[in-house]
């Protein structure tokens, strides 16, 4: 008897915990959906109140719950096809395939990622500092900040700069080949020079005991100016590096040998297959028959744009006619009938009225 | 011709070498399933998932998540100074990222229903926004289909509207099943034209989709004979 009564409170706790777990998922459920709605039936501003003010960062907020799974997908693909390579189970050389596929575009893709943004910060990084000896000249007018040893250490990071192209090193080195960036190389280097001593001079400006302010604004545009048609020399040299890169090519090498044709060929294979379809859907054996047949006649001379089969030059007129005031019409009536079957869904799965997605076996 | 001029064995000849193998592979389907397109077929899932984990990173997680919340967007003067201060703001992004984790509670057997509050938070999400969604995309088609049966001194244009105006509510009467119809009522009637209506819209698809596939084919068979081919002579 207490063995029963222990049971059935068991029982209870495993309800009451799977129906509190039920409440919880419905109230989150809830809140995923209530901000977009919200934002889509109120106005953008009631009284002082701008409601889609931070409407980009919570849709970017929300996206990023979604973009966690990724990892959840290497997981489960790894599980799968790891198990079937390490029992040797049939198709395991196909799995192996998979993964080694995966890996090395991820690699290799991520190799390139790395590149591309020190790539495009080296030469925006001296894009962005046209601004520095402005901002430093005003800050030594304004606020009396010590300007001597702020343009001294952009002097520095120029010298710095200018060492590392020496050594051939970075995404600023020569480039490889006698191209165009070679001639922007030479245009780099000199610019940097010019700057570098633009920055001793008013350095030494701001240090003398009257400094002349007329003359530290003219050598500050100058040296801003160095800086802007280094960094437009430097976007060419560190694009022309990137580009010729032993990864950007092998990156090249799996797309245009592996990814782009594997995905042109498996969408071509269907043109086989459609044809056979194409035989037995033109087989005029009802009035709908004949009607498709004639509608994708037309709409397939009428895309020929010359050559022996294009027949009348009426033809491409008529296609468009078809599309316009046949196809659009009906395909739209469709539509309508699936967007608010599609909204009616929304709003069962979004109030947890449809319970599918989230079913478990604890729910029965 | 893409082998003249190519260096024997370059990045470029491997490319297009590799290419052709590929497509080859995917096209001995067309004989029957064999283990060289079955290899090349899981190769290519493989390589399209990596493709897609590092675009997912390189276009969105990168430069709108991780990039401001690293402070990896700010710039950092000779001198030490920040050309802007860090927006603490962006540390709430840990927020959807540690929500996020919960994904991987599915895993657990114990703790799975966890992966559940998640999963509807994305279908709650999904739902809000098909608000939004449904209506800037249906209202502007709604709009644009009341059409005038008659503009005065185009006749062709009266008629395409008359056509349009006509498939569209035929098509849509042969979704209409509130009330029943008989054999020769109005309804039915109307629901058959909207069949036939509709017979001529998949006709227009069907044959758009075939020249889409054949402009495809084309390509391929071009590639193979002008440039793969090529490689060898």
């Amino acid at each position: 008897m207490g063995g029963k009564a222990s049971l059935a409170a068991l029982g209870g706790v495993g309800f009451l915990r799977t129906h509190y777990r039920q409440i919880i998922t419905a109230g989150i459920t809830f809140i995923g959906g209530f901000y977009f709605f919200l934002e889509f039936i109120l106005p953008a501003q009631i009284g002082e109140f701008k409601f889609g003010k931070y409407h980009d960062q919570i849709s970017t907020g929300v996206m990023v719950v979604g973009a966690m799974a990724i990892g959840l997908g290497i997981i489960n693909i790894l599980r799968i096809h790891g198990s079937a390579i390490l029992k040797t189970s049939r198709g395991w050389m196909n799995s192996l395939a998979l993964l080694g596929g995966m890996f090395i575009m991820l690699a290799v893709a991520g190799s390139d990622l790395i590149n591309s943004e020190k790539s495009v910060s080296s030469w925006k990084y001296l894009a962005n500092l046209q601004t520095f000896p402005g901002k430093v000249l005003e800050d030594f007018q304004t606020k009396s900040i010590p300007a001597a040893e702020r343009i001294e250490a952009l002097g520095r990071f120029v010298g710095q700069t200018l060492d590392q192209i020496a050594a051939n090193q970075g995404p600023l080195r020569r480039p490889s080949g006698a191209d165009k960036a070679g001639v922007e190389f030479s245009v780099l280097n000199a610019d940097l020079l010019q700057a570098g001593a633009h920055a001793l001079l008013l350095a030494q400006e701001y240090r003398a005991a009257a400094p002349d302010l007329a003359r530290i604004a003219a050598l500050s545009r100058e040296l801003s100016a160095s800086l802007k048609s280094a960094a437009s020399a430097a976007q060419k040299v560190a694009t022309a590096n990137y580009e010729n890169a032993v990864v950007r090519r092998v990156q090249r090498l799996l797309e245009n040998g592996f990814f782009f044709p594997l995905g042109a060929a498996m969408f071509s294979l269907l043109a086989f297959y459609i044809a056979t379809a194409a035989y037995r859907s033109f087989r005029v054996r009802s009035l709908e028959a004949l009607i498709m047949m004639i509608a994708a006649v037309v709409v397939m001379l009428g895309q020929i744009p010359h050559g022996p089969l294009y027949v009348w030059d009426k033809l491409p007129a008529m296609r468009l006619w078809l599309l316009q005031n046949l196809s659009t019409p009906a395909f739209r009536a469709v539509y309508f009938g699936a967007a608010i079957a599609g909204l009616a869904m929304s709003v069962r799965m979004w109030l947890s009225l449809e319970r599918s997605p989230l079913s478990t076996g604890d729910d029965k | 011709m893409a082998g003249e001029g190519m260096a024997f064995f370059s990045f470029a000849w491997w490319e297009i070498f590799l290419g052709g193998i590929s497509t080859l592979a995917v096209f001995s389907f067309l004989y029957r399933e064999n283990p060289f397109y079955r290899f090349f077929e899981h190769l290519y899932i493989g390589i399209a998932t990596g493709w897609g984990i590092i675009a997912a990173v390189r276009n969105f997680l990168w430069p709108r998540v991780f990039k401001p919340l690293l402070g990896a967007d700010l710039m950092v003067f000779p001198d030490g100074s920040l050309s802007q201060p860090y927006n603490q703001a962006y540390l709430l992004f840990l927020l959807p990222m540690s929500f996020g984790l919960l994904y991987y509670a599915i895993l657990s057997k114990r703790h799975s229903w966890l992966a559940q509050l998640v999963i509807g938070f994305e279908l709650g999400y999904a739902g809000g926004l098909a608000f939004k969604g449904t209506f800037i995309e249906l209202l502007p088609q709604l709009f644009d289909s009341f059409r005038p049966l008659y503009v005065p001194g185009s006749a062709a244009e009266s008629l395409a509207n008359i056509v349009f105006v006509l498939t569209l509510t035929s098509s849509m009467v042969y979704f209409f099943f509130t009330f029943k119809r008989t054999p020769g009522g109005i309804v039915s009637r109307c629901s058959g034209v909207g069949r036939w209506m509709m017979m001529g819209c998949f006709g227009a698809f069907f044959g758009s989709t075939i020249m889409a596939r054949m402009a495809l084919l084309v390509e391929r068979l071009d590639f193979l004979i002008h440039q793969w081919a090529a490689l060898f002579y």
